[in-house]
């Protein structure tokens, strides 16, 4: 599976990108975007199966990604990682469409519990 | 449910930064990172901020010895500390202030909106927040090197 990680840090991305590997998920591809305009145009380019997105990124946010590419017609698996999880954003993360949402800071477990729906 | 306070307390900040360095820093045992009240703000640092505008309005500020800032942006990228290059210490630096803030937002009432982290680095310096006044500092001490977080609250 292709897998796209959403974060402006470069450092947050190679965490998650090192997480996914320690929760055993490390034999799929993995594309990198550096915001959500990013992300978006990379979504289209390079059609992964999950979307793993920062909600508060320059350009375009997390949430505005999403909520582009649903309105777009898109249903990419798409999940947050964020600082961010306070209830009304867990709420407007469901309602946009998003199939869970990962505070920060997580561990390999987390990733195990939220993504295995998703990646097996 | 997340308990919503008032206002952080020093216990949250605790956590908080103690979770981030477990997860994150490879303190698994919890015994690297000590609260130290007695530390001082180094006068040469890094210093990360981000705010918080909504159903409560202030900042989180982090305030890094720049040796700590290296061995933190070298725990997060995987890079040896003599290889790192500015933009990665800052990086780092803004990631962390952006974990410990949200988590801190996410206590608070909202709706509320967390700014985009800013890091700055030097000797010398004050950051300033318009309208803010301090709320909380907490001290830190990993191994030998200081870590204040405060939060100002408007």
């Amino acid at each position: 599976m292709k897998i796209l990680v959403a974060d402006d840090s470069r450092a947050m991305r190679l965490i998650v990108t090192r997480t996914l590997r320690q929760a055993g998920y490390d034999g799929h591809d993995i594309v990198e975007a550096e915001d959500g305009q990013d992300a978006l145009e990379k979504v289209r380019s390079e059609s992964p199966d999950l979307v793993l997105s920062d909600w508060n990124m320059p350009r375009m946010t997390g949430i505005e990604l999403l909520r582009s590419l649903r309105a777009s017609g898109s249903d990419v698996a798409f999940g947050f990682v964020t600082s961010e999880g306070s209830d009304d954003m867990r709420s407007a993360a469901e309602s946009a469409g998003a199939r869970f949402l990962i505070t920060k800071p997580f561990t390999a477990d987390t990733f195990r519990a939220e993504l295995g729906a998703v990646l097996g | 449910m997340t308990q919503i306070l008032e206002a952080p307390t020093a216990d949250d900040l605790l956590e908080v930064v103690a979770a981030t360095w477990s997860s994150f820093l490879g303190d698994e045992s919890g015994e690297l990172l000590r609260p130290d009240n007695s530390v001082e703000s180094p006068a040469e640092r890094a210093s990360g901020c981000v705010t918080i505008r909504g159903g409560w309005n202030g900042a989180v500020l982090l305030e890094l010895s720049p040796r700590l800032a290296r061995v933190a942006a070298s725990g997060l990228f995987g890079t040896p500390e003599d290889e790192l290059v500015p933009e990665e210490i800052g990086d780092a630096v803004g990631e962390l202030v952006n974990i410990v803030g949200g988590n801190v937002k996410g206590m608070l009432p909202g709706p509320s909106e967390l700014s985009l982290p800013s890091v700055t680095v030097g000797t010398g310096f004050s950051v300033h927040v318009p309208h803010a006044t301090a709320h909380l500092r907490v001290g830190f001490s990993w191994c030998g090197e200081p870590l204040v977080v405060r939060v100002l609250q408007s």
